[in-house]
C-alpha cells in the first residue's frame, strides 16, 4: 500500500464519519515519515474532540484500525488525527507550561513532578526541557501511571 | 445545527456505527445495525458476518471501547443516550 493510497483510506474514512455525524466537516490528509496525519476542521466539530480529547482519541484509534484492515492486517505507520488543530494548541500550552516550570526550578534549584501523564504529552515536556538551559528531565514509575520529573541540571 | 437534531431517535449515532464497522470489517454488506427502543435509553444493536467480529472488539476490546466512545458522541449530536451491544 503506497502512501497516496494509505492517505486516500483514510480520507475516505473520515469524510464518511463526519457525514454520518451529519456535520459539515473537511479533511486533509499528509504521509510524511511513514505517519499518516489527518486534520478535520468544520463547524460544530467540537463533538469530534470530545472531553480530554476522548472522542478525537477514539477516531484517531479506530483510524488506525482501518488503515490495518485495508493492508491486509500489515503492521502499519502511525495515524494522527486532528481536530481543528486542537492537538497543536494542546501541545503548544503544554510546552508554556513547562517553560514556566523549568524556570521555577531553576530559580528555586527544587525539581518538579509533573501530573501522569500520556506517552506523547511526556515527549512534548522532555523535548520542551531540552530545548532549555540549566534543567533536565526524566521520567518515573510505570504506565499508565508514569510522570515526568524536572530537575537542576 | 441539522433539523434532525434533538429528535430523540438515534439516527446519527446509528449511522456512525454502521460507517465504523463497515471501515473495519472484511465483509461491510454484513453489517447490520439495528436500534431497540425499549424502557430505557435505546439500544444500538451490532451484527456483522462471521469472524468479522474480532475487527469489531480488537486487543483487550480496546476497538470496542473507541466504538461506543465514538457512538456515544454521535448520539449526543441526536439529543439522546444509547448502549451499544455488539452482538456475536
Amino acid at each position: 500500500m503506497d502512501t497516496a493510497e494509505q492517505a486516500s483510506t483514510i480520507e475516505e474514512f473520515l469524510a464518511g464519519l463526519g457525514a454520518a455525524f451529519g456535520l459539515d466537516t473537511t479533511v486533509e490528509v499528509s504521509v510524511e515519515d511513514d505517519i499518516v496525519s489527518a486534520h478535520i476542521d468544520g463547524s460544530e466539530v467540537g463533538l469530534l474532540i470530545g472531553p480530554r480529547l476522548g472522542t478525537v482519541d477514539a477516531i484517531q484509534e479506530i483510524s488506525r484500525n482501518v488503515l490495518q484492515r485495508q493492508a491486509d492486517g500489515r503492521e502499519h505507520g502511525k495515524v494522527v488525527v486532528d481536530v481543528s488543530n486542537v492537538r497543536e494548541m494542546r501541545k503548544q500550552a503544554l510546552a508554556a507550561f513547562v517553560t514556566d516550570a523549568a524556570t521555577k526550578v531553576t530559580e528555586s534549584g527544587d525539581e518538579v513532578v509533573f501530573e501522569v501523564m500520556s506517552s506523547a504529552d511526556r515527549k512534548v515536556v522532555h523535548d520542551t526541557v531540552a530545548s532549555l538551559d540549566g534543567v533536565e528531565s526524566s521520567s518515573v514509575g510505570e504506565d499508565p501511571r508514569r510522570r515526568v520529573v524536572i530537575r537542576p541540571a | 445545527m441539522s433539523d434532525e437534531n434533538g429528535s430523540g431517535e438515534p439516527t446519527h449515532a446509528a449511522a456512525v456505527l454502521e460507517h465504523i464497522a463497515r471501515s473495519l470489517v472484511e465483509s461491510p454488506d454484513g453489517v447490520r445495525v439495528e436500534v431497540v427502543q425499549g424502557d430505557g435509553r435505546p439500544q444500538l444493536n451490532l451484527t456483522v458476518a462471521d469472524g468479522d467480529m474480532g475487527r469489531i472488539i480488537g486487543k483487550r476490546g480496546r476497538m470496542a471501547n473507541a466504538i461506543r466512545t465514538v457512538t456515544r458522541a454521535a448520539a449526543a449530536r441526536d439529543g439522546v443516550e444509547i448502549d451499544v451491544e455488539f452482538l456475536d
